[in-house]
């Protein structure tokens, strides 16, 4: 009952993010790159073949600083960013490029995160509908006690929360006073 | 000397293996004194290897270059401060170092939770030290840092410059205590479940150990990304290399574990799911270290490298094999006592965060060995480096925010829509307004909007929980600050949660700024020159030179000035290493909680030119109180208040009667 509203009003709330999030990449994805910015973003897709782990954009290597300017004068004669990665994965091979391109064998690289996380969160969700089910069942049979009280409650969270504070407040100074007592106490109700 | 600590490693191997065969013979033949004298043992191996440890130091202290390692690692020239840095700038100086801390915290373990754990010690016991056993079994065979040369070589090779840094007397070792410090709460679960525990008296000291680890692994990545940030002189904090990840996956699954922990804690749920989180981090971490030292992978950290790697890799595979034999033996003491009650709930919130911290955890170990496995069976070198990552975890990431956000608004148990309509008004409209202002502002980048909304929820979040929880108390007669003060202590698991949820919404706004605001320029300057970045105005004075016994110092004096500003002197720090060809930089950075201006130089050319690279970070100044935000948060959470936690672990039921807010 509830849980169909709720549930609503979640959905309701990713769409209304979804929509805003396209609208917004929409709306704005038209900015324009310097040819200095889109030569970083070139630096920063290609490793630096002599120094392990670092991009041409971080090394300060000879070699690196000749890709450097050879990506400039690339982008200055009008290339495309993808021809110039090509120019370097035909030099250097494709373990040049700090990822691996979205193409062929390594396809896999970029699935296999997805794949594994929908097939995690699927199972989780079946395990989790299994245990709700099953404590439905014992909530119907009258075997969880607890769980009936709370859902009828007039009383709302705000409206509560004095009380609450009260009852921690007081049993830390309880406890604080005598702990043996306030341990008694505890276990006698 | 060298003597004295080679004998001191093989002391603490003997008494570590000991303490091993002790606690396990004890326990299984009910011999209390056997169980005793093998715990005396646990104290004693950390006094061995300080002693161990000292020797080392003194042999770098006297210039002792007969000591392989000594030479290998220091020079004449070093300045004697970096003596610590070179005790684990390799291998067997960071084995050592990883042994001696681990066991310490055996030690203390033994010595604090003998209470707490009672029958499960000895299990404990035995597991922690049979790690030991293993680091020093390494130490002995195949990396002994007391090994000596042939001769005597009248100087060393020195310490690798980039290590000469002041983030390096911290940085490594918390890295270290870190990884290693997560087999203390490995060792307690799966000590308990060896003993047969059923009952979850082992929940808070996992929680505690948890935690202490957590918040030193993570204070040393973030000292990792201040000294790369510092030093490296790419203008980067993070570069998503091998050892960094590492260090970072363990981290992640570290907090999933402190996070589901609270709902054991709480409600008697998701046992099984949490053992199965520390077991993950303790295989992890053990990986960090294999990777660390000497690992398959190349990486801008391989200080050290080595060939044992397969021995480690054999430990990892034993680790392994070993949480999943206790796992599938003690299936049965692992039901939860309480089912998902609601798909919004607290429970559930924390479920997927566990879902997506354990997700980003994976991914990123997934680009750590796709290039192995791409090279074993395809033979193909491939690189999976930072645009991977950013692509496949930056929106797992905002997720993760995202849910930040809503969890802790929710209540344990169930949520119904009055309560979840009240919880999230007020952030969405906060975040709302926030996004309006942002845009008028000018900042039009999806991903940088959606992650300064999902932070202005949060924040919105938190100040108004700890709005209403002190408006409630002063509604008892308290005045303000009592009745915040009051509030925090009530309840300080939480309320330091608040307080590290802060510091991630900072550490956010810093990664935000950088990774989609900042501006870049190379420029190569001669005297006299100047260059524009940004509002920036940069001339550059002139470059004085120091030499050095090992290195040639250059001093950059250039005089920044932001548009309409008066211009104020910087220096740009070099130094060129000629005998070992590398050059160490230090970036002059002014830093305002805007942005950074950011100089470093690459080059000084031979005409009294010199390259600069001159960024301007948004933001940045935010990362850095991140790290003082989570200490403080770990702080507040750790200083519990024993008895009642004693009383919420012992008795659950009680704390049903919360729905709300008062966790």
């Amino acid at each position: 009952m509830t849980l169909g509203k709720t549930s609503r009003l979640l959905a309701l709330g990713a769409a209304l993010i979804a929509v805003a999030l396209a609208a917004s990449a929409c709306l704005f994805q038209g900015e324009e790159l310097s040819l200095e910015e889109q030569a970083q973003q070139i630096d920063q897709s290609l490793m630096c073949p002599v120094c392990p782990g670092e991009t041409i954009d971080q090394s300060q290597v000879v070699l690196a600083k000749q890709m450097r300017a050879l990506v400039r004068e690339k982008l200055a004669a009008g290339e495309p960013r993808q021809q110039i990665l090509d120019y370097f994965v035909a030099r250097f091979g494709v373990d040049v490029l700090a990822a691996p391109p979205k193409q062929g064998a390594n396809l896999i690289v970029w699935l296999v995160p997805g794949a594994g996380l929908a097939a995690f969160g699927a199972g989780l969700f079946l395990v989790l509908r299994a245990m709700r089910s099953s404590a439905d069942k014992s909530s119907a049979s009258g075997l969880s006690p607890e769980a009936a009280p709370l859902r009828d409650s007039p009383l709302t969270d705000d409206e509560l929360e004095p009380y609450l504070y009260r009852v921690d407040e007081e049993m830390s100074q309880l406890l604080e006073q005598s702990p043996s007592q306030g341990k008694a106490n505890r276990k006698a109700t | 000397m060298a003597e004295t600590g080679s004998v001191a490693l093989y002391i603490a191997l003997m008494l570590a293996a000991y303490a091993v065969i002790g606690s396990v013979l004890g326990k299984l033949r009910h011999s209390f004194s056997l169980v005793e004298s093998a715990q005396r043992s646990t104290y004693l191996v950390p006094l061995a290897l300080g002693v161990a440890t000292a020797a080392l130091m003194e042999a770098f202290l006297r210039h002792d270059f007969q000591v392989e390692y000594v030479a290998a690692h220091s020079n004449l020239a070093m300045n004697p401060i970096y003596t610590w840095v070179a005790f684990y700038a390799g291998n067997e100086g960071s084995l050592l170092y990883v042994a001696l801390v681990l066991s310490l915290a055996a030690a203390v373990t033994v010595a604090v939770e003998r209470r707490t754990l009672a029958a499960a010690l000895p299990y404990t016991t035995a597991i922690l030290m049979s790690v030991v056993a293993f680091f020093m079994g390494l130490l002995v065979t195949m990396a002994n840092p007391f090994d000596l040369l042939p001769f005597v070589p009248a100087d060393g090779q020195g310490i690798n410059p980039l290590l000469t840094h002041p983030g390096m007397f911290i940085h490594p070792p918390m890295i270290m205590t870190g990884l290693i410090g997560v087999s203390v709460p490995f060792s307690i679960a799966m000590g308990t479940l060896l003993a047969g525990g059923q009952r979850d008296e082992w929940v808070e000291p996992m929680r505690v150990w948890g935690l202490l680890a957590w918040v030193i692994l993570g204070s040393g990545v973030l000292l990792g990304a201040w000294w790369a940030y510092t030093i490296l002189g790419w203008g980067g904090y993070w570069g998503w290399d091998p050892i960094e990840n590492v260090a970072l996956m363990p981290w992640l699954v570290l907090t999933a574990f402190l996070h589901s922990i609270m709902a054991q804690k709480r409600r008697g749920m998701f046992r099984m799911w949490n053992i199965a989180l520390i077991s993950i981090a303790f295989i992890l971490a053990l990986f960090g270290i294999f990777i660390n030292r000497g690992g398959p992978v190349p990486s801008v950290h391989s200080f050290a490298s080595s060939t044992m790697g397969w021995v480690f890799l054999g430990f990892l595979g034993v680790g392994l094999a070993f949480s999943l034999t206790v796992f599938f033996f003690r299936y049965n003491a692992l039901s939860s006592r309480a089912s998902l009650d609601s798909m919004l709930s607290r429970e559930a919130a924390f479920l997927l965060n566990n879902v997506l911290l354990l997700g980003i955890a994976c991914v990123t170990l997934w680009g750590v060995i796709y290039p192995l496995v791409s090279q074993l069976f395809r033979g193909v070198a491939i690189t999976v480096g930072a645009p991977f990552y950013n692509q496949v975890n930056g929106p797992l990431f905002l997720a993760l925010i995202f849910l930040m956000g809503v969890g802790p608004l929710l209540p344990w148990r169930h949520a119904s829509a009055a309560t979840l309509r009240n919880a999230l008004q007020t952030p969405t409209l906060v975040a709302l307004a926030t996004l309006g202002v942002l845009v008028v502002l000018g900042i039009r980048k999806p991903f940088a909007l959606a992650s300064f909304g999902l932070c202005s929820v949060i924040v919105t979040g938190i100040i108004r929980e700890w709005v209403r929880g002190t408006m409630a108390r002063r509604s008892l007669g308290e005045n303000y600050a009592l009745a915040f003060g009051r509030l925090i202590a009530a309840n300080r698991p939480r309320y330091g949660g608040y307080i590290v949820h802060l510091a991630i919404v900072v550490l956010a706004l810093g990664i935000t700024g950088y990774t989609f605001y900042r501006v870049q320029k190379d420029v190569i300057l001669g005297p006299g020159e100047s260059a524009t970045v940004g509002e920036y105005t940069i001339q550059f004075v002139g470059s004085r030179a120091l030499e050095r016994l090992d290195r040639t110092e250059f001093f950059n004096d250039v005089l920044a000035s932001r548009s309409g500003e008066e211009a104020r002197p910087m220096t740009v720090w070099r130094a060129y290493y000629p005998d070992k060809r590398t050059a160490a930089t230090r970036a002059a950075i002014r830093s305002t909680p805007v942005e950074d201006l950011y100089i470093v130089s690459s080059e000084s050319l031979a005409d009294g030119r010199v390259a600069f690279r001159i960024q301007v970070n948004p933001l940045v100044w935010w990362m850095w109180i991140a790290g003082p935000l989570l200490i403080l948060g770990t702080v507040v959470s750790l200083w519990s208040q024993p008895r009642l936690s004693l009383a919420a672990a012992s008795e659950p039921a009680g704390m049903a009667l919360s729905p709300a807010g008062s966790d």
